[in-house]
């Protein structure tokens, strides 16, 4: 994969730069420094300090293979280098990080099965939430995690964004680009769900 | 289970190490210099000294034996302290002294030739009658200290002398006996013996000013609390307040007289079909109809407010599943 490089003015004159504390800096102050060629480095490294972790959670709760949360949070990070000087700033940064993590989840998807229909569940991913690295053992995370494998896929994405994720519908809506009653509609029958099978599993 | 009340995390918890690891990949792949972003816990741990191990059993009774079968009570002698019985104060073993009484105080006045060795207090014991009597514990001794210059003064011959260094060294042996005598032992002994006091107490009145200050500034406050909550906020009469929040309610009165001979379905349809919405059909179903329909669509969005909370409700018993549409949000499509 060939990627753009940066110019060789900016990387000398890297040596220059004043130090900046951007980890005191909130999301909109950081993209900002991001047009700056100076920073453009320092930036990004700051967006893989703050987001990482939470895209790789993110991923693997969508997708439970950690080879596959480890790619998707790899692809996404190497789009977001790429689509950050076009970033508008319409939408929230971390709102945006989030919709290109979650097409990323969507083309591993497709790529591993055809004619994959995300109206339905997914409950063959169940299959790698045994001897997987990076997970706790906790019993009622895991039945979580597997009864979620049994909700259509739009139904988990909504419920993970809002409940593991802690995203407002707002935001929600924004990165699928749906109403948020349909969203509030989503997520309770997901929730009324995994009650339901938890319950079962009791 | 509830998972509205009971958060649940994720069982997915990437470390340091991994997080440093993939942050590599990501720079080494869009081609920046590799930094480490995620610190790693890279302390080392310092194995603690070792330290002894201690007995922290008890044991109760006398230990017989140690732990190499050696009787405790033979190999180790016990260190006897022998106490030396404390000598009691007699009038015997204090030094002669010259004793003028006068109406009130007692003054012991010592020869001038004795260098007294003690500060002035000597506690002295007295034969104290066992009933109703004073007892003066302390007795202050004067002591006339000898200046030099008199002593000086003074021409003795060698009997005088003799008679005086025997006085001094009676005097000395005296004194270091009175000094180790415990006073604690003195004061317990006198305390101890059954005297009954004869003191009336008799209470002086004063003025308790700062209690009359302190009720008078309670007073003021509950006065300036009472004037402030007046001007803020003017109480409501008890009728104002009470037509400001009756909830008028139209009451509608269904008169059912269900026949006296129809059946037990009948009498219950009698009382529940006049007094249900059409938007509740379902609740009539669920009461009145004896094959409940599994399957039953509602265009959730037509129904009454009344309709839509009552539908939630019965979802929320489990009396009522309502099925999504299809097509609840179009596909993430990513900005190109």
């Amino acid at each position: 994969m060939s990627l753009p490089k940066r110019s060789e003015s900016s990387i000398s004159m890297r040596n220059h730069a004043v130090s900046i504390n951007f980890e005191k800096l909130d999301d909109g102050q950081l993209i900002q420094y991001f047009e700056n060629p100076l920073h453009v480095e320092d930036v990004f490294r700051e967006l893989l300090r703050r987001f990482q972790a939470l895209i790789y959670t993110y991923t693997r709760n969508m997708l439970s293979s950690h080879d596959d949360a480890d790619d998707a949070t790899q692809n996404t990070f190497i789009k977001v280098w790429k689509g950050l000087p076009n970033f508008r700033g319409e939408s929230k940064l971390r709102t945006w990080i989030y919709r290109i993590a979650s097409n990323e989840c969507i083309n591993l998807l497709r790529k591993k099965k055809n004619n994959i229909d995300f109206d339905e569940a997914l409950p063959e991913l169940s299959d790698y939430l045994t001897d997987s690295p990076y997970m706790s053992s906790n019993d009622i995370e895991m039945k979580l995690q597997k009864a979620m494998c049994y909700l259509p896929y739009k139904q988990k994405l909504v419920f993970v964004l809002k409940y593991f994720e802690d995203l407002s519908y707002d935001e929600i809506s924004e990165l699928t680009q749906t109403s948020v009653g349909a969203l509030k509609s989503s997520y309770h029958h997901a929730v009324k769900k995994l009650e339901i099978y938890l319950n079962v599993l009791r | 289970m509830n998972l509205e009340t009971k958060k649940i995390k994720s069982p997915f918890k990437p470390d340091a190490k991994y997080l440093s690891d993939l942050a590599s990949r990501v720079q080494s792949k869009v081609g920046i210099d590799n930094k480490e972003i995620f610190k790693q816990d890279k302390s080392v741990k310092i194995p603690s000294k070792r330290k002894e191990a201690l007995q922290l059993t008890v044991e109760f009774g006398f230990p017989l034996k140690s732990e190499k079968n050696q009787d405790l009570n033979t190999t180790e002698p016990k260190a006897e302290v022998q106490v030396e019985p404390i000598k009691a104060v007699s009038e015997d073993v204090l030094p002669p002294i010259a004793i003028s009484s006068d109406q009130n105080e007692t003054t012991i006045t010592l020869p001038k030739y004795i260098e007294f060795p003690y500060s002035g207090i000597v506690l002295r014991k007295f034969d104290l009658p066992k009933q109703e009597a004073k007892i003066e514990v302390e007795e202050v001794i004067e002591v006339d200290t000898v200046e030099a210059s008199t002593l000086d003064e003074i021409e003795y011959d060698s009997n005088e002398l003799d008679l005086l260094h025997e006085q001094m060294e009676k005097s000395q042996m005296q004194a270091t006996t009175a000094q180790e005598l415990p006073v604690e032992k003195v004061q317990s002994e006198i305390k101890s013996s059954s005297v009954p006091t004869n003191i009336s107490d008799s209470p002086s009145f004063s003025i308790p000013w700062a209690s009359i200050f302190g009720v008078a500034a309670s007073v003021v406050a509950v006065a300036a609390a009472w004037f402030v909550w007046n001007i803020i906020q003017k109480p409501v009469a008890i009728d104002d307040w009470a037509d400001q929040n009756v909830v008028k309610t139209n009451k509608v009165q269904i008169n059912v007289v269900p026949a006296a001979n129809s059946t037990e379905k009948e009498k219950v349809e009698a009382f529940v079909a006049p007094s249900l919405d059409t938007d509740l059909g379902l609740v009539y179903d669920l009461v009145v109809e004896e094959d409940i329909p599994l399957h039953r669509n509602i265009n959730f969005q037509e129904l009454s407010e009344q309709g839509k909370v009552s539908s939630v409700e019965l979802e929320k018993e489990g009396l009522l599943v309502l099925e999504l549409e299809d097509d609840i949000f179009d596909e993430v499509v990513l900005e190109p």
